[in-house]
């Protein structure tokens, strides 16, 4: 087939001569992290919360099953970056070679659009943070990590790290609990609708720089939010590694959504966790689009604790050249009458392997559960590989759980009739690859939908 | 999937003995094999078709290995039927060699313990699978099925199907059905369902007169056939049959 599909990353690979503020030596020691945590004028308990994370991930193996991480060397990571500029709330103030990558990143349009706030993150640093009043006023906190430890300590420490993503999850979890920084803190207060999405970029720039950041957001009891996630990284050398993590709680009846588009550039290791506990009557929406880096590693995780709790799940991934995309969805039926549904695209192309990694686990007690999980993956050429792992454990005999998944190429007569209606092989492909994504594109709010196209969609070129 | 075979075709029987552990199938020939519990290993050569009825009643862990060649065609029946407590190891591996090889494979999962490890490997052009798991859960049911693609074996096409119906409360499943596909001329899918028999059915056996434990009889043992009546051997059909019964007896009235 002479047809290539790419996606544009020009945008996004070229990379700012800016230089941080401060930068830490390579490596992982104490050292390190006393300095980080001094550096933020942390308190005590996340000093101790830290320390116990590094001795955790020192005596833990990197996991063995999944994709290939033997080119990962931590050592060589720089685990903390102060970029230069001090938060602001005044976007003239931000600084010109950062709006410049902002700019091509389109976020100033995507406030234009009124999206309800825009928090930014530049490398380790929050630096714009912009807050409409009215949510001010309905008692929405939306803060930097850093400052929600200071501001709003007894929420950050009965959530952060604890009852949802503890310390001792994996690896990746344990170091990112000792070298985290900078993130998003949303607390949205009883029964309090956000009407517009909230939004935050996260971007990496300096070489090798490791990106960590934790987001944190609890919806009190009937509190309503959509919260979109981009990610997008300049192209280096070196190996770069992205640990995040996500951590939800959904309280009873409140409705959350969350959007991600992670697009980092190719040598970025993206190990990335994300859980949900979703408490009774409440209702949990993951929308996942993976597109870049070289490994990643991404399993959404909702835990239904609460009784008739639903959890949905959308996702895509595009494995390129060189590329491993394994992600997929993870759902906990831990209470009766709780639903959940699972969707996953996946393409791959170019020697690029993409891998649908997915868990749906029903315990004792949980009766009447429901599960429905479908997967599809489109090859495009002879050298690309798919995989489907879809791990189900069912330990209560009143539940249904299903799952559907098949693997195949662009069939002859699909191309066929699109061409035999006027349209040559390019545009017919690009038009059988579009349909084939769309029901996530779909779910995007038009805004988002807007900039993927521009970002993030798979771009056509004849050869 | 273009598969038939009509039963009334295939001449001679060959039980195969704890002793034998290789069997070959001379090619162009057609063999029923009927084996129990032990350690296989079946090479079939070009043109030859078999037809293998295993029962696994006892506890230990065995190993079966197939290798098709060219235009080799093959279909399994394994029934696994053993209600001890004890756990047990089965790796079930089939290797499409030859080009238009087919395998398909029927399992009925009705053990108590069991832990099967069901793998095929496509490696050669135009082979084509199928495997059809069908399980019954009253203790711990642990399935694994894999189909692997490999670059050269394009042309393929592979279904894998597992259903379990959970018969008590005390039932644990665990199901990883894992496509591996490494070419794009291919069309693979595989499905599973986990759940419990259906209420409606068995209201609507009721409200015609039956007692709910013969409607779960019916239902249930209906559900199995399309596995059991793949069996060449009818002795064997009716002892499959008997057992359901009795199991489902046993088992829902705890």
């Amino acid at each position: 087939m002479s047809v290539q599909i790419e996606i544009n990353r020009e945008l996004f690979d070229a990379a700012d001569k800016h230089r941080p503020k401060y930068m830490a030596k390579p490596g992982i020691n104490e050292e390190i992290i006393r300095l980080i945590s001094k550096n933020k004028n942390e308190p005590e308990w996340m000093l101790q919360k830290r320390l116990k994370a590094l001795k955790l991930f020192q005596e833990t193996k990197i996991p063995e099953w999944g994709p290939d991480l033997s080119s990962l060397d931590l050592n060589e990571i720089i685990y903390f970056i102060d970029p230069n500029a001090q938060e602001t709330e005044n976007w003239d103030e931000v600084p010109e070679e950062i709006k410049k990558t902002f700019d091509k990143l389109g976020i100033p349009e995507a406030e234009k659009t009124s999206l309800s706030g825009v928090g930014a993150q530049y490398d380790s640093g929050v630096v714009y943070h912009n807050l409409k009043k009215a949510l001010h006023d309905q008692g929405v906190i939306f803060e930097n990590m850093d400052v929600a430890v200071q501001k709003y300590p007894e929420l950050v420490q009965k959530y952060f790290m604890t009852s949802c993503i503890p310390i001792t999850d994996h690896k990746f979890i344990m170091l990112h609990a000792a070298v985290w920084s900078g993130g998003t803190f949303i607390y949205v207060p009883k029964n309090v609708k956000v009407d517009l999405p909230l939004q935050a970029y996260f971007r990496m720039n300096a070489q090798k720089g490791g990106q960590f950041e934790h987001t944190l957001i609890i919806l009190d009891e009937g509190a309503d939010l959509h919260y979109i996630e981009g990610c997008s990284s300049p192209r280096y050398s070196k190996n770069s590694l992205h640990a995040g993590c996500v951590e939800l709680h959904v309280l009873p009846k409140a409705k959350m959504r969350y959007t991600s588009i992670e697009n980092w550039s190719k040598n970025v290791y993206n190990l990335n966790t994300k859980r949900a506990i979703v408490h009774k009557d409440a209702r949990m929406e993951w929308i996942n689009g993976n597109m870049g880096s070289c490994r990643t590693m991404l399993y959404p995780c909702s835990v239904l604790v609460g009784e008739g709790a639903y959890s949905e799940s959308l996702g895509i991934a595009f494995a390129g050249k060189n590329q491993d995309q394994d992600t997929g969805s993870k759902v906990i039926h831990a209470a009766p009458n709780t639903t959940s549904l699972i969707r996953s695209k996946s393409i791959s192309k170019d020697g690029g392997i993409s891998t649908y990694r997915g868990l749906v686990k029903v315990n004792h007690s949980a009766d009447n559960c429901k599960s429905k999980v479908q997967c599809d993956a489109l090859i495009l050429d002879k050298k690309s590989i798919s995989k489907t792992y879809p791990y189900m454990k069912i330990n209560n005999s009143k539940s249904e759980v299903g799952h559907e998944a098949t693997i195949s190429k662009i069939r002859d007569e699909q191309l066929f009739y699109l061409k035999s209606r006027g349209l040559n092989e390019e545009e017919a492909v690009k038009m059988i690859v579009a349909g084939f994504i769309e029901p996530i594109v779909k779910a995007l709010p038009l805004e988002y939908a807007v900039e993927l196209n521009k970002l993030i969609e798979l771009e056509v070129h004849g050869m | 999937m273009a598969m038939k075979t009509e039963k009334s075709a295939w001449k001679g029987t060959i039980i195969l003995s704890g002793k034998k552990k290789q069997f070959d199938v001379p090619q162009k020939s057609k063999v029923v094999l009927l084996a129990q519990d032990q350690n296989i290993t079946l090479n079939l050569g070009k043109d030859s078709e078999a037809l293998l009825c295993v029962r696994h009643q006892k506890k230990n862990d065995y190993e079966r290995k197939a290798v098709l060649k060219e235009n080799a065609k093959l279909v399994t029946v394994d029934l696994f039927f053993d209600t001890s407590n004890e756990e047990k190891k089965i790796n079930l591996l089939a290797v499409l060699d030859g080009e238009h090889s087919e395998i398909r494979k029927y399992q009925a999962l009705l053990s108590r313990r069991l832990n099967v490890n069901c793998e095929i490997e496509h490696n050669s052009k135009n082979t084509t699978s199928l495997i059809k798991a069908k399980g019954l859960a009253y203790g711990k049911i642990n399935y694994i099925g894999k189909v692997k693609v490999n670059k050269s074996a394009t042309g393929t096409k592979a279904e894998q199907k597992a259903e379990i119906i959970l018969l008590n409360p005390e039932a644990e499943c665990q199901v990883l059905p894992i496509l591996e596909v490494e070419n794009d001329d291919v069309d693979c899918s595989h499905g599973a369902a986990i759940g419990e028999i259906d209420q409606e059915q068995i209201f609507y056996l009721t409200s015609r007169g039956l007692k709910e434990l013969e409607a779960r009889k019916l239902i249930l043992s209906g559900f199995m056939t399309p596995i059991i009546e793949e069996m060449a051997e009818n002795s064997w059909k009716e002892e499959a049959k008997n057992k359901i019964d009795e199991l489902i007896e046993d088992e829902t009235c705890k």
